[in-house]
């Protein structure tokens, strides 16, 4: 339906003007035989009858001018101490030791914010008491001043290219957060579009034969989200993460069917599939699978060639990778996973997803946080100032957006005896590139990092910032039958926008 | 519980759809005295799981079509997600039963039970049921693990993706291409050589494979690829390999003709209705 020669969205901007018959016939016109069968089944399914007639899937232009064509996310699975790292509090060593209660911040304790908060496990996770003091140094860094811990050196070494916003809250004071952060909604809410998603959703494609949504690294388990976390839920499964594995040995299985086959040969195979899968189309018009499965084997077929050479280095220059950390082994996982996300995001992928940190205690800091911290810490610090560093020097980090984020902060409270529990009262995250001003600090928390108290900010403001960056609007692409609430499009935060 | 995992594994859907909390943050379920019922008749049955599968599966709910195409446009309307059972939901096969079926449609498959378990590397090579394989939080059969083998460490609901990788799995997988050389072979010794005979060909082929005749348009995109193929094969020159790839085993036929109907094979073991279960 994203065809990119007509101009679809007359459909949505004036409601009325158009009768399904067109829209039908345009959706056919740009997609050929099996366009006809298509273009049936959609009708067959009754969804733009159903509702308003002004409904259209959405024509994969941006609803006003875009500053960013792409976003690449990175997402730190666990939750990140925000006064560790991002958000230096002095006072924490000033009353280390001391109960919040004995501290002239005692209010904190009874803020009316406390109570936005849903426990997953009833009585888990509460309020730490004993202040523990920051397990690491801080300085200022660049013209912005801002502070930033010395376990991000090479970040805090960027920090006038980026906007900090250390005023993040969400309501999930477990690994639910996750799921939150990615849908916008609370994990009992169940499994919800999340924002890759529908950026995939909304907007066309830049590389007919890449992925638009692709997601690197390992995903959360299931108690956290699981494939959730870059699902599509309601938009079909068309719209999901396409999860690739970054191993330059074998950069994509089954890339190619064996030296004794003809390319003509499979490119005719692929062509009568797709009107056998046609046929079947009509047959079972209600099947969101098959419409998916008719997609995926389109893409599979371009994607045979493009995804090797996408995400094998051996044109990069030695300088490019030692800048990504690929010469060290503490940073050379990651370092290529951002390097991959860099070249994904070159040759066209929208939205680059990617985890960092799953399993056990790798950014879940429970206890030894200190060493667990700033492992993890070494391992993405300078892979991830590489990949600014990157961006900026080949002039994409003008359109492209990069937001690094978590799932929630750690606890100004000491957890056992060297430990931080979640903290989903106040955290930070930062976006950079692609119209989001430079070298700011935008909102705080509280003395201790406790809660997020100035310009406060709930997860879908981020998505909503994401979505103003690339020119969508998110009430623009509802789905008929699916209600969204006020809380699931938050706003841009304008205050970091150009 | 129990009877939840059974339900989800028939239906694709839970009666509680949040398997893993049955507490009061969890979901309700959609029919609670159905739940309540079929757990009484479980144990009823000595708990024997077998007996509720049977009562399951001959059951008017579990019988009924899944096509929405002369659906009442009501049930549509009105529950989309089929919370109710108007009709049955489309799953897509597990990967083990995806790997297992092709083996087994070439007659190869190894029914052999017990003994060791298989290396991983070996997923393609072995004819031997999936279940057999080596499965670790670190190593998988690659195959399997694109069709959402189910998660090492934890794994109350199987993911149903649809992803590119599924598609090449089963486009140019060595295992998809040897039994689409093998299948070939079988049909076309006892179906004739002589295009002729390509209709009694095709719909033994969807017999195999789909389980089903060919629709007479299906038959008749059928005719014209074979066609289409074996003209393409005529001259040879004309063509280009793909550069890289092991070669599989059994080469594909020189003959333009029985080539065109390994390719159909082929694309039939890609069909949607293949991975369906409807």
């Amino acid at each position: 339906m994203k065809s990119n020669e007509q101009p679809l969205n007359s459909v949505a901007l004036s409601p009325g003007c158009c009768t399904p018959s067109r829209r039908v016939f345009l959706a056919d016109a740009g997609m050929g035989l099996t366009g006809l069968v298509l273009g049936a089944m959609f009708q067959r399914e009754g969804k733009p009858a159903t509702t308003a007639s002004a409904w259209a899937l959405p024509d994969g232009k941006p609803h006003f001018p875009p500053k960013a064509k792409r976003v690449i996310w990175l997402f730190m699975l666990g939750g990140v101490s925000h006064v560790d790292t991002f958000d230096p509090k002095p006072a924490l060593n000033q009353y280390a030791g001391k109960n919040i209660s004995e501290t002239p911040y005692k209010d904190s304790l009874h803020s009316p914010y406390v109570k936005g908060v849903r426990e997953f496990v009833k009585g888990d996770h509460g309020i730490k008491l004993t202040l523990y003091p920051m397990q690491v140094g801080f300085r200022q860094y660049g013209q912005s001043g801002a502070g930033v811990s010395d376990w991000f050196p090479n970040v805090g070494g960027m920090v006038d290219d980026i906007a900090l916003i250390r005023s993040m809250y969400t309501t999930d004071n477990d690994h639910g957060a996750i799921l939150q952060f990615h849908t916008g909604r609370h994990m009992f809410d169940g499994y919800l579009p999340t924002i890759g998603a529908w950026v995939h959703y909304g907007l066309g494609t830049l590389n007919q034969n890449l992925p638009e949504f692709v997601v690197l690294g390992e995903p959360p388990s299931d108690c956290c989200g699981g494939m959730g976390t870059h699902g599509s839920s309601y938009l079909g499964p068309e719209y999901a993460g396409v999860q690739l594995e970054i191993n330059p040995d074998d950069p994509l299985p089954f890339a190619s069917p064996g030296k004794d086959v003809y390319q003509q040969e499979q490119e005719g195979e692929f062509e009568f599939l797709k009107r056998l899968n046609g046929l079947s189309a009509v047959e079972y018009p209600g099947d969101a699978a098959l419409k998916a499965r008719i997609k995926s084997y389109e893409l599979a077929f371009r994607m045979q060639m493009a995804v090797p050479d996408a995400v094998s280095f051996k044109e990069e220059n030695e300088e490019t990778k030692r800048l990504y950390g690929l010469d060290q082994e503490v940073t050379k996982p990651f370092g290529e996973t951002c390097l991959a996300a860099r070249r994904l995001s070159e040759r066209g992928v929208r939205f680059v997803q990617l985890y960092h940190g799953t399993g056990g205690n790798a950014w879940d800091a429970h206890k030894d946080l200190k060493k667990a911290h700033s492992e993890q810490c070494a391992k993405v610090d300078k892979p991830i100032a590489g990949l600014l560093k990157d961006l900026k020097q080949r002039g994409m980090l003008e359109d492209t957006l990069v937001v690094w984020a978590t799932e929630f902060g750690r606890t100004p409270g000491c957890e056992g005896a060297n430990g931080r529990d979640h903290n989903p009262y106040g955290f930070t995250i930062w976006m950079a590139g692609a119209g989001v001003k430079r070298g700011i600090v935008h909102g705080a928390t509280d003395e201790l990092g406790f809660h997020a108290v100035e310009n406060r900010h709930y997860v879908t403001d981020i998505h909503a910032t994401v979505f103003h960056q690339l020119g969508l609007d998110p009430r623009r692409m509802e789905v008929p039958g699916q209600k969204r609430l006020d809380i699931d499009y938050g706003n841009p935060i304008k205050e970091i926008l150009t | 519980m129990a009877i939840n995992h059974i339900w989800l594994r028939h239906f694709g859907q839970a009666l509680v759809p949040t398997v893993f909390n049955f507490g009061i943050s969890g979901k309700p379920p959609s029919h609670p005295e159905l739940l309540d019922w079929l757990s009484m008749e479980l144990m009823d049955r000595n708990w024997s799981m077998k007996s509720v599968h049977r009562l399951i599966v001959t059951s008017n709910a579990y019988r009924m079509q899944s096509s929405t195409r002369d659906a009442n446009s009501s049930n549509a309307k009105v529950d989309p997600e089929d919370r109710y059972l108007w009709r049955m939901n489309e799953q897509r096969m597990q990967g083990e039963v995806v790997r297992d079926s092709l083996l087994s449609i070439a007659g190869q498959l190894d029914t052999a039970m017990g003994g060791l378990e298989i290396e991983a590397g070996k997923g393609l090579e072995s004819h031997r049921r999936s279940v057999y394989f080596q499965h670790t939080p670190d190593v998988q059969v690659t195959f399997l693990k694109v069709f959402d083998e189910a998660n090492p460490n934890e794994c109350f609901q199987r993911n149903e993706s649809i992803v590119p990788h599924q598609a090449l799995a089963l486009a140019n997988s060595k295992l998809s291409l040897h039994v689409a050389r093998t299948i070939e072979r079988q049909i076309t010794k006892q179906a004739g050589e002589p295009a002729a005979v390509d209709s009694k060909f095709i719909a033994e082929a969807f017999d195999v494979i789909l389980n089903r005749p060919p629709s007479r348009a299906e038959r008749s995109e059928s005719l014209k690829f074979l066609r289409q193929q074996a003209e393409l094969f005529q001259d040879p020159k004309k063509l280009t390999l793909v550069a890289t790839g092991p070669a599989g085993e059994i080469k594909p036929e020189s003959d333009p003709h029985l080539r065109a109907r390994e390719n159909l094979v082929h694309v039939l073991l890609n069909h949607t209705d293949f991975v369906t279960i409807r």
